[in-house]
């Protein structure tokens, strides 16, 4: 049994309700989720559209306050400034400032992580080469494909060496030699010790990439537990966890 | 700090690159050297130096201060927008720090502006120009002369029983600025005499009698007559200007300050009519006194005004969207500037209906609220050859400069977060 410290992320009886501008309820997002999340481990949240990860995640990451439940990051309150110290981000889509360049970009977070500036450029350099990019550092990022702002994401995530790691699908957009790349990245971030909690519906990758998976249905959890434990695919698991009766209705619209 | 300056070089390359700084700088120069092909002085070289410095800068001060707070309005609200600030907001970084320095990217380019705007007024204009101190008469204060007044209004049995009724504070009010505003009448061959606080004065500083006729009824009086301070005087014939500066030469300087009432002798063949307690100065100056140094004072009050105005539009860029940050800060402006026109309008309470009342009371709380900006004082004592005096510049910088984006960054910072549940998903 790993001892408390060494649960990173840790999740109880959470819930998320949305409210609209006259707080009436809209949707419930996320509902009674408990979980955690140990140092060291590669933890998938996975579930089909709409299912609550980025809310969780966000939750996890002290964006949103959850509606009731607790969450704890390192054992402590998400959002403090000491928790956000050790953290790293990637979101679902890029969000990058249009105007700056990729190596302005990494500058940008590198200083509100407090970087020094012989450390900043250091990593910089590191990071640009690790995802590619050295030889389009400096352009803008509003002229970025899809797949290059994702890197220039990727690697700001990572500009602090923050200790748990948060992907929010970090392959959407990345072609398929990309893809391998960055479940290459992951497996070697988490070997060199650093905890990463990613969402993703591509069942493939988080079978490759993950040790540990918690499945989601309509803020649920519906199946949590070690991939290897499964004893079937995580494709056919996850198709009988949440796929029964969810089907794309062809025929009415084809008459 | 590092995080700060993170923040100071990420808006700063926001502006820069969208060329809204580009653009500003344009249009300001562009401004600065219209205004003297667009708008005349009265054929001398003074009126066209004070149409000069009053137009050119009041235009760009508005302008930048307009452009400024639609940028710091739209700086943190458009990330939200775009839902990047969310990656700001995870890192470590404090949230003042993010938001101030918002606001200090802003305002050093709206300063860096205002400060060439102000270096080409400085090279069109004469550098050791001479500005005046200004002192006004030593008069009861237009609020006991009221109160006075109200007194004698109750006692006396002609005042109509209606009028007695009303509120004592709105009719004390009304009659206090009436009072500001009261007339005097100098017949011709008569004097009229008011007292200074001529301690003030340096010994060797230059004196001058001062007369300004701002009013509706007499903008350009035609007036003949002779000033004595003391010893001092000098004489003053025909003249038409709206503000007419009459040097006092000293006789004998050793009894210059014997006395300090300034006598006016009307020499003329018409009344001259004014206000005391707004038309009667008398301006002293030393040497260094210079349009330069002042220009210097007035800029810096412009950019405290400015920091005030942008902390504030952040702040509401930190808790709203995008476009209502825009319109309130806009509002907020315009209710600035036009308070105070508003309540010199609405003079009469009493007669006034309801809806002018309120209307008049919502110009007040407006007046009170924005009263800093209320008037682009600095700009209209520079053009009037008035100094900018060094306790309204420490005033400005400690609360314009400091506090009040020290206050607004705080906010900012505790309603930066809360903000997220609003945003779409994403
Ligand atoms: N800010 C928000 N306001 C209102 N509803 C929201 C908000 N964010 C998410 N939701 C709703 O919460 C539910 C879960 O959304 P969430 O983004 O967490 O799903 P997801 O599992 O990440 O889906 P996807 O795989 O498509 O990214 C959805 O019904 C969504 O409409
Ligand atoms: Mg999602």
């Amino acid at each position: 049994m790993a001892d408390a410290c060494d649960t990173i992320v840790e999740l109880k009886g959470v819930e998320k309700t949305f409210r609209d501008f006259w707080l009436r309820p809209t949707v419930k997002a996320v509902d009674g989720l408990d979980l955690s999340v140990r140092r060291g481990e590669v933890f998938g949240l996975l579930g089909p559209n709409g299912s609550g990860k980025s809310t969780t995640v966000k939750m996890i990451l002290g964006l949103l306050a959850p509606s009731a439940g607790k969450v704890a990051l390192f054992g402590l309150p998400p959002g403090s400034p000491s928790a956000r110290a050790r953290l790293g981000y990637l979101p679902e889509l890029s969000y990058l400032h249009p105007f700056l360049t990729a190596r302005e970009t990494l500058r940008y977070y590198a200083g509100l992580c407090d970087l020094d500036r012989a450390t900043t450029r250091e990593r910089i350099r590191e990071l640009l080469d690790m995802v590619g990019l050295s030889d389009v550092a400096d352009r803008p990022v509003g002229g970025f494909s899809k797949g290059m702002a994702r890197r220039v994401a990727l690697a700001s995530s990572l500009i602090g060496k923050p200790e748990l790691l948060v992907l929010d699908e970090p392959t959407s957009g990345l072609d398929p030699v990309s893809t391998n790349e960055v479940k290459t990245l992951v497996k070697t971030l988490a070997a060199g010790g650093m905890t990463v909690l990613m969402t993703s519906h591509l069942l493939g990758d988080a079978e490759e990439t993950c040790d540990r998976v918690a499945i989601l249905n309509h803020g649920k959890s519906v199946a949590e537990g070690r991939v290897s434990d499964l004893g079937t695919s995580l494709q056919s698991f996850f198709l009988a966890k949440v796929g029964e009766g969810r089907r794309f209705e062809v025929a009415p619209f084809l008459k | 700090m590092r995080a700060f300056f993170s923040v100071v070089a990420l808006q700063l390359k926001a502006a820069a690159r969208s060329k809204a700084i580009a653009l500003l700088f344009v249009a300001s120069l562009a401004w600065m050297f219209a205004v003297p092909g667009l708008v005349s002085g009265d054929g001398t070289a003074d009126g066209a130096h004070q149409v000069f410095v009053r137009y050119s800068l009041w235009g760009v001060f508005v302008l930048v201060l307009v452009s400024l707070a639609a940028a710091g309005a739209g700086s943190l609200s458009s990330d939200r927008d775009a839902r990047r600030l969310q990656l700001t907001l995870v890192r470590p970084a404090r949230r003042f720090a993010v938001a101030l320095g918002r606001m200090v990217a802003l305002v050093a380019v709206g300063a860096s502006v205002l400060a060439v705007c102000a270096l080409v007024a400085l090279c069109r204009s004469d550098a050791s120009r001479r500005c005046w101190h200004v002192l006004s008469p030593v008069m009861e204060s237009p609020r006991s002369e009221a109160e006075r007044a109200y007194r004698r209004y109750m006692e006396s049995p002609e005042t109509p029983d209606e009028l007695k009724k009303t509120d004592k504070r709105v009719l004390v009010r009304i009659l206090e600025r009436k009072a500001f505003d009261r007339y005097e009448t100098v017949r011709p061959g008569a004097s009229a005499s008011w007292r200074f606080d001529t301690a003030r004065i340096g010994a060797d500083d230059d004196i001058a009698a001062r007369l300004r006729f701002s009013s509706e009824m007499g903008t350009r009086e035609d007036f003949t007559g002779t000033f004595a301070l003391g010893a001092r005087t000098g004489s003053v014939s025909n003249i038409t200007q709206t503000v007419v500066t009459v040097p006092l030469a000293a006789a004998d300087a050793a009894v210059a300050y014997a006395e300090d009432g300034l006598v006016f002798t009307n020499s003329g063949r018409d009344s001259l009519m004014l206000r005391p307690r707004r038309d009667v100065q008398i301006v002293h100056s030393s040497s260094d006194c210079t349009f330069a140094r002042n220009l210097a004072f007035a800029l810096v009050v412009m950019v405290s005004m400015l920091s005030a105005v942008v902390a504030f539009s952040v702040f509401l860029g930190a808790g709203l969207g995008r476009s209502p940050a825009v319109f309130t800060v806009m509002v907020t402006l315009f209710l600035a500037a036009a308070s105070p026109a508003v309540m010199e309008d609405y003079q009469d309470e009493v007669n006034s209906g309801k809806g002018d009342r309120v209307g008049l009371a919502l110009a007040q709380f407006a007046g009170v609220m924005t009263r800093p900006l209320g008037s682009f004082s600095p700009i209209g004592s520079l053009a009037d050859d008035e100094c900018v005096e060094l306790r309204d510049v420490a005033r400005a910088v400690s609360v314009d400069f400091v506090l009040l984006p020290l206050f607004f960054a705080f906010l900012a910072a505790f309603i930066m977060p809360v903000k997220q549940e609003s945003a779409i998903a994403g």
